[in-house]
């Protein structure tokens, strides 16, 4: 794609009315929407990427970006906006441990059970590594 | 709400239970269900693509032989357990590929079940990622024809 | 029927005398499948000033039921004591045959 625009800007706060914005601009089709654990500055990063197809032909995008507090992240759903969020958003919920409000039905997606810790925050240990020495740590 | 495990999935993938004949051994005749979870089940068409097996008349005799190809998630474990429950005696499964055999390179991951043999029986383990087609011909024949 | 290349990547075969334990193979592997055990002896020659010490290998274990075949082991090892091989008619009938030690790895014979 050729627009792609690189690093998001400024915050979109608050989220639900910055996405509906754009939305409202005709960036109606959902690409992407998933987070990004910041452990070191205490945030999940929630990060977004709508296109729109202009009459003229071709297409446009636009990345946005939001940050949520690592010890009890809360994001508002868009999926009264964007219904192909709703599959995203349970990602999220069940990857990072987000609690997703006014989200119509938060089961896991891909899971059985909503694991905890969150599999992708990135202090979650892989227990399979804790249990299993490594083999070149010999002599 | 839906429930999970109903076996609906992995049971109707590997519903339909095909005859083969192994060519370099025109004896065998297998009755093979292919439950194939991720890329390794390429290597199983590869095998029919490649005329190392070839459709055949059902047999009388014989086993039929799940053959596990694929990524065993912990969420898709309970129709793998369907799947094979629903193969009627006398029944063989064999596991195709590193992933089905122990986790393969996903062994350290959240998600997969550390190889198929932690919820269902099997016979017969196929090394590779992805084993070779003709690894399944092996394995098949292995099966089928005492050492 | 299908020929199978020289080259295919069915095994990676052993070739213990090249092998000098230095566990280079195992600190790479990806997937943590390969298990080396090893001591150390001293060797005296005459003239010398000191005893020599070397390495002596005790145990080779390739686990294939996790062996992902990506072949980063042939590449590091700094002797060639690993090699592919076509070989791909080894199943086992529990996971615990897929653990092939020095002896079954050697007879997947030279390169």
């Amino acid at each position: 794609m050729s627009g792609v625009t690189g690093p998001p800007g400024p915050l979109w706060e608050p989220w639900a009315d910055a996405v509906a914005q754009r939305v409202a601009a005709g960036f109606d089709r959902l690409d992407l929407l998933t987070a990004v654990d910041r452990p070191a500055s205490g945030e999940i990063e929630i990060v977004i990427h709508l296109v729109r197809r202009p009459e003229a032909g071709g297409l446009e995008d636009v990345w946005g970006h939001t940050l949520l507090d690592r010890a009890a992240p809360m994001l508002e759903s868009v999926t009264g906006l964007l219904p192909a969020a709703a599959w995203h958003e349970r990602e999220i919920h069940e990857m990072f441990g987000v609690q997703v409000s006014g989200h119509p039905d938060l089961r896991p997606l891909l899971l059985l059970d909503v694991a905890s810790p969150p599999p992708l925050r990135k202090d979650t240990p892989l227990v399979a590594r804790v249990d299993t020495p490594w083999p070149g740590a010999r002599r | 709400m839906p429930t999970r495990g109903t076996g609906d999935y992995a049971a109707g993938m590997a519903r339909e239970q095909r005859v083969y004949a192994v060519v370099s051994h025109p004896e065998v005749r297998v009755h093979v269900r292919d439950l194939g979870l991720a890329c390794c089940a390429v290597e199983f068409a590869s095998a029919i693509g490649r005329g190392l097996l070839v459709p055949a008349e059902p047999s009388t005799s014989g086993a039929a032989v799940l053959v596990v190809s694929g990524t065993v998630t912990d969420a898709l474990a309970p129709e793998v357990i369907a799947a094979w429950e629903a193969l009627p005696e006398p029944k063989a499964a064999v596991s195709f590929g590193a992933c089905s055999n122990s986790g393969g390179p996903y062994w350290d991951s959240y998600s997969v079940t550390k190889g198929v043999d932690r919820v269902i029986p099997v016979s017969t383990y196929v090394p590779g990622c992805p084993p070779r087609p003709e690894a399944l011909v092996d394995a098949l024949v292995a099966l089928v024809v005492p050492a | 029927m299908s020929e199978i290349p020289h080259q295919a990547r069915g095994a990676i075969a052993l070739d213990a005398a090249a092998c000098t334990s230095c566990m280079l193979c195992v600190k790479e592997c990806p997937d943590w499948c390969i298990h080396i055990e090893s001591h150390n002896e001293e060797v005296s020659e005459p003239g010398a000033r000191r005893p020599r010490s070397v390495a002596v290998l005790d145990s080779f274990t390739i686990d294939w039921g996790l062996c992902m075949y990506c072949g980063i082991c042939v590449e590091v090892c700094p002797f060639d004591a690993l090699h592919w091989v076509p070989e791909h008619d080894y199943p086992a009938p529990d996971a615990q045959g897929l653990r092939h030690g020095i002896a079954r790895l050697e007879e997947f014979g030279p390169s």
